[in-house]
């Protein structure tokens, strides 16, 4: 039997390979779909809430995050092309400007 | 329907002039002239206008569904916001003048898009509200520390900011979500009571409070979520850092205050203030250390508002300790107090470093050397500012210390306020340098004559700032009478 805390592990495991992928990849674009996966668990725990409660609210609430993820995806990759237009690179490690 | 929308005023006005300033620029076809910056300073006015005019009539309320709860809280929180927005605007046109590069027609829509954003999530009573305000306010503010696309600098702020916020941003959702679950009612009024009811879920909800507070304190750049800031601060033009390090503290900690109920039933009042305690002195510690070794004034501000918020945390630890009670009413009145403040002496002073700005990466306090026999005007104004953000009486800075560490004390969380006065009488000696360096430092032999940018909007801005960081030193009672009274409802 399948219970919402099933859900709850699957989607934590998630997140936590979206956060170490995070921190330990140094190609921004990785990085970026790494934050994508997290997004995603998220919105598995509040779809999984959503059906464990038998209430509509956390599922449009998924809906709705997913929206605004696409508006963050849009401006971020704006981001990285006019890093890659500046420095030819899209490697963490190598944008260095901002030190002290 | 109508009350409704009416009570959204202040997060609506500057989203419609968001909206028409899109419009203007596009009719305008690329021609650039002032028309955009007056009609968002005139958005922005008509925005602080419109809350001020609520909150001095009392006109409050739940609006759609009790998902948005306008409050006076809420009210003041906006006020701030749309305040730091017009004064941010006002720095933003000599600014531009000078650095063609960053003026992209789509400046000060952003600009008003980001103060909607913030003014929601001030009044948000919703989970999918303080997320959507959440976004509104960061994803503009992404694009506007990289809106000089042909600076590495400028992008490389943009993309951390972008990185790192979107990092935040998922700890925020996956935070909700578990909270979602752990109580079946995204209201966040309502969370406390639902948590309360459904014990059986456990660990469910403190799991959820702290993945949501983590989200929050990267907004609020507390340690160890501090590590964007100096960079994001110092790459992002001047006046957007401005506005990013007042109005953004602003609105995470109007969420902040509505989202203590939940810290304390999710976590309990000890475990839930302890926590908050630690990051407190962890956040002032580091955010003044930080501080005494910088060279660049924009770092140097960075590291002194990590320190800020470290302060603020302070009341809001308080807060949590006592649950409810007499405490909740003066800690948040003191917290907007010491927002109130805090935004105007740090506009001032980013003013300040608008004016004394000689391009990327020279932004250093050595410009400061001498600046008292040149400019002595600028000087003095700068002083007010240096010595409210270190908390010198007889500035507002004094003040809003004060009222936050008196929370502490009367939470009885003693070591704590002692903790935190050590801790601004560290901060003392970076302030106190920059005097120096003011007031008894010669300029050195042959170093390249001055360039001061600046023009009438930006002086009037830094006059005003001034005036109010005086006038609520000097005489706060009618400011203090006003915010206790309006959070008191």
């Amino acid at each position: 039997m399948i219970t919402v805390v099933d859900y709850y592990v699957v989607a934590s495991i998630l997140f936590a390979i979206g956060a170490l992928g995070f921190l330990l990849r140094k190609n921004v674009l990785v990085m970026f779909m790494s934050v994508e996966l997290m997004l995603n668990s998220a919105n598995l725990v509040l779809v999984a809430s959503a059906k464990s409660f038998d209430l509509a609210r956390g599922s449009a609430f998924a809906l709705v995050s997913v929206a605004v993820a696409a508006a963050e995806v849009g401006v971020g990759l704006a981001i990285i092309i006019a890093l890659f237009r500046l420095k030819a690179t899209v490697d963490a490690e190598e944008i260095t400007n901002l030190r002290g | 329907m109508f009350q409704d929308i009416a009570l959204a005023g202040p997060i609506l006005l500057p989203a419609l002039a968001a909206l028409l300033l899109l419009g203007v620029e596009l009719l305008a076809g690329g021609r650039r002239s002032q028309g955009s910056f007056l009609l968002c300073a005139l958005g922005a006015l008509v925005a602080l206008i419109y809350t001020g005019y609520f909150l001095a009539n009392g006109r409050t309320g739940l609006a759609f569904n009790g998902t948005l709860n306008v409050d006076n809280t809420a009210l003041l929180i906006a006020l701030i916001v749309h305040f730091s927005a017009l004064l941010a605007v006002l720095l933003s046109r000599s600014y531009l003048a000078a650095r063609r590069d960053a003026d992209a027609p789509e400046y000060y829509s952003l600009v008003m898009a980001a103060a909607s954003g913030m003014a929601m999530l001030a009044a948000a009573n919703d989970l999918v509200n303080v997320f959507l305000g959440v976004e509104l306010m960061s994803i503009p503010l992404y694009v506007l520390a990289a809106i000089r696309r042909k600076s590495a600098r400028s992008v490389e702020a943009g993309l951390k900011y972008l990185l790192l916020g979107a990092f935040a941003s998922a700890f925020l959702l996956f935070g909700m979500g578990l909270l979602y679950g752990a109580s079946g009612s995204t209201l966040l009024s309502a969370l406390p009571a639902e948590i309360a009811r459904l014990e059986t879920n456990g660990g469910l909800a403190a799991f959820g409070v702290v993945m949501f507070l983590i989200g929050v304190f990267f907004k609020v750049a507390a340690v160890p979520f501090h590590m964007w800031t100096p960079d994001v601060y110092e790459g992002s033009p001047t006046p957007v850092t401005a506005f990013m390090a007042t109005a953004t503290k602003a609105a995470a900690f109007g969420l902040l205050l509505r989202f203590t109920p939940v810290i304390a039933t999710g976590m309990g009042p000890e475990a839930g203030s302890s926590m908050l305690a630690v990051i407190a002195v962890l956040t002032m510690f580091v955010g003044n250390l930080g501080a005494l070794r910088q060279q660049n004034l924009k770092r140097l501000l960075a590291y002194s508002s990590i320190a800020h918020a470290g302060y603020m945390l302070v009341g809001v630890a308080a807060i949590v300790a006592e649950d409810g009670g007499e405490i909740a009413l003066t800690g948040s009145s003191a917290i907007v107090f010491y927002l109130g403040t805090y935004a105007a002496m740090n506009l001032g002073a980013f003013g300040v470093a608008v004016v004394l700005d000689r391009g990327e990466g020279r932004e250093g306090v050595n410009e400061l050397k001498g600046l008292c026999s040149e400019r002595p005007l600028l000087a003095a104004v700068m002083a007010v500012f240096t010595l409210a953000l270190a908390g010198v009486p007889p500035t507002a800075g004094f003040l809003g210390k004060l009222y936050v560490f008196s929370c502490a004390v009367q939470a009885r969380m003693y070591a704590l306020a002692v903790v935190a006065v050590l801790a601004s009488v560290v901060g003392l000696f970076y302030y106190l340098r920059l005097i120096l360096l003011m007031y008894f430092t010669p300029r050195e032999e042959g170093a390249e004559p001055r360039l001061l940018r600046t023009d009438s909007f930006l002086a009037v801005a830094s006059f005003v700032c001034a005036v109010l960081v005086l006038w609520l030193g000097v005489l706060p009672a009618w400011f203090v009478d006003f915010v206790e009274a309006t959070v008191r409802g």
